[in-house]
């Protein structure tokens, strides 16, 4: 079948250490379009409900979608689902790189990990050949380490392979997957390999990618590429310094979340922007991830001091954010240094970040003492402490035993007001955008899936200025980006691909692309429909874990403390607006707004009926 | 004598290369392993390497065909395999210095950079300009030395 499609499914089971391969069936194609969606189905069908997170009943489903493999630009994704050890809830998790390439290569839509084995193994996927080997040596290796050494040891560079460091293995509740220098960042994915003792996946594939009209597709490659190179952030902004540019001007328009968002201007912003470091000659070099001319990564090296001749590819804006500005961190190179290390260890550098920025407001106000931080002076600005509480969350050791757990349950362990400014949405930390200078971030926030994730909702819109500061209209404009963001995701097309290249909203353009490549022809609409699905299907799984409307909110601090200085003084979201919000949103998604779950009707319109008493 | 230029320091390792290039073997879609230009990435991220036939003058991959399959081609100056001539002994392949010429179950004559007729497909999809058509006697001397050097450190430089 030449329809971008690689046709078959792979489930491994470790506990059996057997696997099985079955057709991509044309329904699932049809309604769930690939990449998340695929993600979506395959978890809810496999998981049973209240599976323990890092028990063997839960899976880990990573998926590939109708562009990955192809020449088209920023089309080499790997999208990973999984019910989180952090949040409890769905989640997934979107990465670049080549790895998803490299499995659609090797003939699978998606490979379905369930079960646990009883003592280390990776996973070797050749073509059609799989099998499940022993890992003891690989065990408490680093993410590198072992990408390299499973490399050697295979005789082969074209394997690409995916692994969790110590972090994983010690269950660190937003542990990474790490692949090439790439990351299955958030929700603790790396933790659920860990706990299945999954050490790698390493994959080579040598099937081609088939699509039902290449011509066709190469020349729309070709005016992607056209677009790209005439929009000024794809073709000038990210080239140069990628996002590592953003924390100065996010500071300087007051919305850049700071010490736990105590304030949203950071007086550090411009010392760990790129400008500043480019001058002292820190800028490496440029990187792409496979097929992408946006070319937004960058290598960055340390200067004089104590991380002299450390260097790795980033940091990029969220993780300057939270390890620089939520710990009140001006030192880039303490940044660098500890990115680094999360890379290494295998950690989310943004839960991490916003981990230790939210013990270090505990540490302030006398919640914890320097007996809880194994005498570690865990203040704000501490540069040091930040680089060295990141080993300690890769370990567990001392206080990082508590930061693996994440802000939800550290606040639980710490209590007093601690959980008025434990700063998560259903247990995931927020990124970097605004909550309260940006409206449809708020409500964003509170209904994505997977807890309080930046890439549902996106910021770029409001940002703009075209859709105002208040809150009218901010439901809409949140679903809208969510319809896109998940087709994207289940394409499986980068992010920043999206929206330099398509826009923030579903269009006739990326129909125009997903029916090139698969042969089907789809529309705004059915793109849409589609989307209303793979979301209906992630609440489903949500509702199943019995999460229901009260979940669907904003810690205290966003809710009651308005932004106290800087350009966007003042801003707040009072909860009688966001009540409001989450009313408007809810009907817009034909959800029942006392219970925020899926109607029966709606279900049925999107075929989803026989998940109907699920909802109920 | 013609060939390409490849600047390491440029590239990106996006690979468009590889992907362009493939669509010339590969008329059903896309495929890294059927492509006659390939990246190699030095550690996680030192370096990223693109690697192609070099057109050796002198090239040992013709001297190892016993078909005499290998000719040159006066337009482009590239070394072409003679499918007709080809009997997919594989000698060629370990013969080659830089390891560029690649075996795919799905060809019957092996995958090696012909300069496209001229007009290299992987030159109009770099962006970064990493790669450009120009003899490998014309590279700067530095790069020249810094790119063997690369290539040796990622396995391809043969014997």
């Amino acid at each position: 079948m030449s329809d971008g499609y690689a046709g078959k499914i792979l489930t491994v089971n470790l506990t059996s250490g057997t696997s099985r391969s079955v057709e991509t069936s044309a329904e699932l194609k049809s309604h769930f379009l690939g990449g998340c969606g695929f993600g979506a189905k395959l978890l809810y069908d496999t998981v049973p409900a209240k599976a323990d997170p890092l028990g063997p009943e839960n899976a880990v489903v990573l998926t590939t979608g109708p562009v990955t493999g192809t020449l088209l630009p920023s089309s080499a994704m790997t999208a990973a689902t999984t019910k989180s050890p952090l949040t409890g809830t769905f989640f997934r998790s979107v990465m670049g790189g080549v790895f998803g390439s490299e499995l659609k290569q090797a003939g699978f839509d998606a490979l379905l990990i369930t079960g646990a084995s009883s003592a280390p193994v990776y996973l070797l996927i050749d073509d059609g050949t799989v099998e499940v080997k022993p890992a003891d040596t690989l065990w408490g290796a680093d993410t590198f380490a072992t990408q390299l050494r499973l490399k050697e040891h295979l005789g082969s560079a074209e394997f690409q392979v995916a692994a969790i460091g110590p972090a994983g293995e010690k269950l660190v509740r937003y542990a990474a997957i790490i692949s090439g220098t790439r990351a299955l960042g958030r929700g603790g994915l790396g933790a659920v390999l860990g706990a299945k003792k999954l050490k790698a996946i390493a994959v080579r594939g040598s099937q081609t990618v088939a699509v039902n009209n290449p011509a066709a597709v190469i020349a729309n490659g070709r005016s992607l590429m056209e677009k790209l190179a005439a929009n000024p952030q794809s073709a000038k902004a990210f080239p140069t310094y990628g996002s590592t540019a953003s924390p100065a001007s996010y500071s300087a328009a007051g919305l850049f979340g700071t010490r736990n968002w105590q304030t949203e201007v950071f007086e550090g912003a411009e010392a760990i922007s790129a400008e500043a470091n480019a001058k002292l000659g820190k800028h490496v070099r440029t990187r792409a991830c496979s097929s992408c001319v946006i070319r937004s990564s960058h290598i960055w090296r340390a200067g004089e001091g104590p991380y002299a001749g450390l260097y790795n590819e980033g940091p990029e804006y969220e993780t300057l954010w939270s390890l620089g500005a939520m710990c009140g961190n001006s030192s880039f190179d303490a940044v660098l240094a500890a990115e680094r290390l999360c890379d290494e260890y295998g950690i989310d550098t943004i839960s991490a970040g916003v981990c230790i920025g939210f013990g270090m407001e505990c540490f302030e106000k006398g919640l914890i003492t320097a007996r809880e931080t194994g005498g570690v002076d865990l203040r704000y600005g501490n540069a040091d402490a930040v680089v060295r509480m990141i080993h300690q969350i890769g370990r567990r050791e001392g206080f990082g035993d508590w930061l693996a757990e994440g802000t939800r349950e550290m606040a639980r362990r710490i209590g007093g007001a601690s959980a008025d400014f434990a700063m998560h949405a259903k247990g995931l930390e927020f990124a970097g955008h605004s909550a309260r200078a940006i409206k449809s971030m708020a409500v964003g926030y509170a209904t994505s899936n997977r807890g309080g994730s930046h890439q549902d909702t996106r910021p770029a819109p409001e940002r703009s200025g075209k859709f105002g500061t208040g809150f009218d209209g901010k439901a809409k404009l949140a679903k809208e980006c969510q319809d896109m963001t998940t087709i994207g995701d289940a394409s499986v097309f980068c992010r920043r691909l999206t929206e330099c290249g398509y826009g923030s909203f579903l269009n006739h353009e990326i129909a125009e692309t997903l029916s090139l490549v698969t042969g089907q022809t789809y529309t705004v609409e059915s793109l849409r429909e589609i989307s209303e699905r793979i979301y209906a299907m992630e609440k489903l799984f949500n509702a199943r874990e019995g999460f229901r409307r009260e979940a669907d909110t904003l810690p205290k601090r966003f809710l009651t403390e308005p932004i106290p200085e800087g350009p966007r003084q003042g801003s707040v979201i009072p909860p009688e607006e966001l009540t409001r919000m989450l009313d408007e949103y809810y009907e817009l998604r034909g959800w029942d707004k006392a219970t925020s779950l899926p109607t029966r009707q709606t279900l049925n319109r999107l075929g989803l009926g026989l998940y109907a008493p699920a909802a109920a | 004598m013609t060939g390409l230029s490849l600047d390491h320091q440029k590239c990106t390792g996006c690979e468009l290369c590889s992907l362009a290039c493939s669509t010339r073997f590969e008329p059903r879609g896309f495929n890294r392993r059927m492509s006659a230009i390939r990246l190699r990435v030095v550690g996680i991220m030192d370096a990223d390497v693109p690697v192609t036939c070099m057109q050796c003058e002198d090239a040992p991959c013709a001297a190892a065909c016993p078909e005499g399959a290998f000719y040159w081609v006066p337009s482009t100056g590239a070394l072409a395999i003679d499918a007709e001539k080809c009997t997919q002994c594989g000698n060629c392949i370990p013969a080659c210095p830089y390891g560029t010429i690649y075996l795919h179950q799905d060809r019957p004559v092996p995958i090696k950079c012909d300069l496209c007729d001229g007009n290299p497909l992987c030159v109009s999809y770099c962006v970064p300009g990493a790669i450009t058509l120009s003899p490998v006697a014309t590279w700067p001397e530095q790069l020249r030395t810094d790119y063997f050097q690369v290539l040796k450190a990622t396995g391809g430089s043969g014997k």
